[in-house]
């Protein structure tokens, strides 16, 4: 296993999310010097498989999931089902993960991604003691991504 | 082009409504949409109605993408047929061998109007 070069991987997360928001979701990301405190509406969970192993977690407040959905859907939150705010969500985690391993490799690599799926509980997910943290602003409102990498074996 | 029916296929119904969305904003307002799930639902449609493109995704529960467009040019009826592939899986290896199934390109996700127009004009 090689350690990944983790300037590299924050750069690249910090390209990938403000792309991914920015043109799905109409918000302005910023990434956050420090950890920030908020309150977990949602997470969500993803893994990959090429060119690199490793996991992803998005973990974001109430008013950014809102937000999101608004913004994507273009209706308000009401209106919306669980399964359409549910899949709107994975649907972001999907692209902001394939955006994030083209960034951290480059544009052309094949990217492996297994389903998205939300997280109930993060025992869900076992080991989450390998995860970097990295912290975002979107319009005011803290997020965060936490990434566990590892090369390819 | 001319569009005047286009099938979108992927398994996010956030994904099929993004991707109506910016080929309405890329100026195919008029075109009627159909969509499916994955590439088998798309295949039962395509046995039913003629299409003018096909737009899909590569990441697919059931039949993923690149069964489904290998499946499409073995028919007679589709063999011709535009595809269009929009992923977040693309590789300059899988676009090689797309292009072999003569597929029009492969947009990256997220989806944009810009990237429609670049690919197909404007409608």
């Amino acid at each position: 296993m090689v350690e990944i070069n983790e300037h590299k991987a924050r750069q690249a997360l910090i390209k990938a999310s403000k792309d991914t928001l920015g043109e799905m979701a109409f918000l302005d990301v910023m990434e956050l010097e420090e950890a920030a405190d908020f309150k977990v509406g949602q997470q969500l969970f993803i893994e990959f498989s090429h060119p690199i192993r490793g996991r992803m977690l998005l973990s974001f407040p109430l008013e950014i999931k809102q937000a999101i959905v608004e913004n994507i859907h273009a209706t308000d939150w009401e209106s919306l089902s669980f399964d359409e705010i549910d899949d709107c969500l994975l649907e972001l985690l999907n692209i902001l993960a394939g955006n994030f391993l083209r960034e951290l490799h480059e544009e052309s690599v094949k990217v492996q991604l297994s389903f998205p799926r939300v997280l109930f509980s993060l025992d869900e997910i076992g080991d989450i003691e390998n995860f970097y943290v990295y912290y975002f602003d979107a319009e005011g409102s803290p997020f965060s991504v936490s990434l566990s990498l590892k090369e390819e074996e | 082009m001319d569009l005047q029916k286009i099938m979108i296929v992927d398994d996010s119904a956030t994904s099929r409504m993004i991707i109506k969305r910016c080929f309405q904003m890329a100026g195919y307002q008029d075109s009627t949409f159909l969509e499916a799930e994955d590439g088998l639902k798309a295949m039962s449609e395509l046995n039913k109605t003629k299409v003018d493109i096909v737009v899909t995704d590569l990441n697919m529960p059931k039949m993923d993408g690149a069964t489904f467009i290998k499946k499409l040019r073995l028919m007679d009826k589709t063999k011709e047929l535009p595809v269009l592939v929009i992923s977040s899986m693309g590789s300059d290896a899988m676009e090689k061998e797309l292009t072999n199934s003569k597929v029009l390109g492969i947009i990256r996700k997220p989806m944009t109007p810009e990237k429609v127009v670049e690919v197909l004009g404007e409608g």
